[in-house]
């Protein structure tokens, strides 16, 4: 019977495909082709904010800690990223990434679940802002490649990393905030973003590589 | 040689076996384990608390939301390759089919 539906579900898309390979697109393309330069520039980024920041918690109360004696970091790794977006903008494949439609009810459902056993409100307001943060991020993003997605998120990290060095004053960046700005946060977003581009690199398309 | 229906669609079938597993696997090797480093990274803020200033450890959580979502939006992209290679297949398998059976290169 589940043999018998998964037969008929091919048969349904064989009849979709062939006009497609009878019309001569013997190949499709979701996803944009890997950059070399994409994959090196966002491997640099890791490695200089993982210096950056371990050298600015060995700095914290000193003045070489401070936000301001390290404006040029900020200046400089916008810049590069900028760079890597208008290469990802220039591949563009469909100008739509779908994660709304695949995520966004997800983090409906948790959002209702939450408001339904509200029993610690602190915490669940907390958590249902996150939720709808998440949300209008994700609706955001939807209309470009999810790879000029992925890269608008670095951005709003270090942005988030700059503001966050500002925000600390003279506490500067504590050894307890690497884990977060690392291991989550920043370090996060960039591995998303390369997980991506080495994913690409194992898969070439009838377009070829860039 | 004949176009055989049932040789088409088994071979389809075949081409496109490996999508649901590639995705799985995805999930398994990267989005759980990044998705709990994040919910760590949370839990650390909560316990760490008198290292920040209020807005510090504000934005520092607002940098979790934005890699959640980082992750979500990958996922995303990885689904879509995966979709993208497994329908690259399929086309591949009618061209060698429908070629075979026509004993010229009609589709290449």
């Amino acid at each position: 019977m589940r043999h018998r539906r998964w037969d008929w579900g091919f048969r349904l898309i064989s009849g979709l495909l062939l006009p497609l390979v009878l019309a001569g697109c013997m190949s499709i393309q979701l996803v944009s082709n890997y950059d070399a330069e994409i994959d090196s520039g966002l491997s640099r980024m890791n490695t200089e904010t993982t210096a950056f920041v371990d050298r600015m918690i060995a700095a914290r109360g000193t003045p070489a800690g401070t936000y301001t004696a390290n404006t040029d970091f900020y200046i400089d790794q916008i810049a590069a990223l900028d760079t890597l977006m208008v290469r990802a903008e220039a591949h563009r494949v469909l100008g739509r990434c779908p994660a709304p439609e695949l995520v966004g009810r997800v983090l409906e459902q948790s959002r209702q679940r939450l408001d339904a056993r509200r029993n610690t409100p602190g915490l669940d307001l907390q958590t249902t802002s996150a939720l709808d943060r998440a949300r209008s991020q994700l609706e955001t993003l939807a209309d470009d490649d999810c790879e000029v997605g992925l890269l608008r998120l670095i951005r709003m990290n270090l942005q988030e990393l700059r503001q966050f060095h500002i925000d600390q004053g003279e506490l500067g960046i504590p050894p307890s905030a690497r884990g977060p700005l690392l291991e989550g946060g920043l370090g996060s977003t960039i591995r998303s973003a390369l997980t991506v581009e080495i994913a690409k690199k194992g898969v070439t398309t009838s377009s070829g590589a860039d | 040689m004949a176009l055989d229906i049932s040789s088409l669609t088994q071979t389809m079938m075949t081409a496109g076996q490996g999508l649901a597993g590639n995705v799985w696997e995805r999930m398994q090797t990267y989005a759980v384990p990044e998705l709990k480093k994040i919910a760590t990274q949370i839990v650390a803020i909560a316990e760490n608390r008198a290292d920040y200033t209020e807005a510090g450890a504000r934005t520092l959580l607002r940098m979790q939301v934005n890699a959640t979502v980082a992750v979500f939006v990958a996922m995303t992209t990885l689904t879509m390759l995966e979709v993208e290679t497994a329908i690259n297949a399929i086309l591949s398998a009618i061209s060698e089919q429908v070629n075979a059976a026509l004993g010229f290169a009609l589709l290449i």
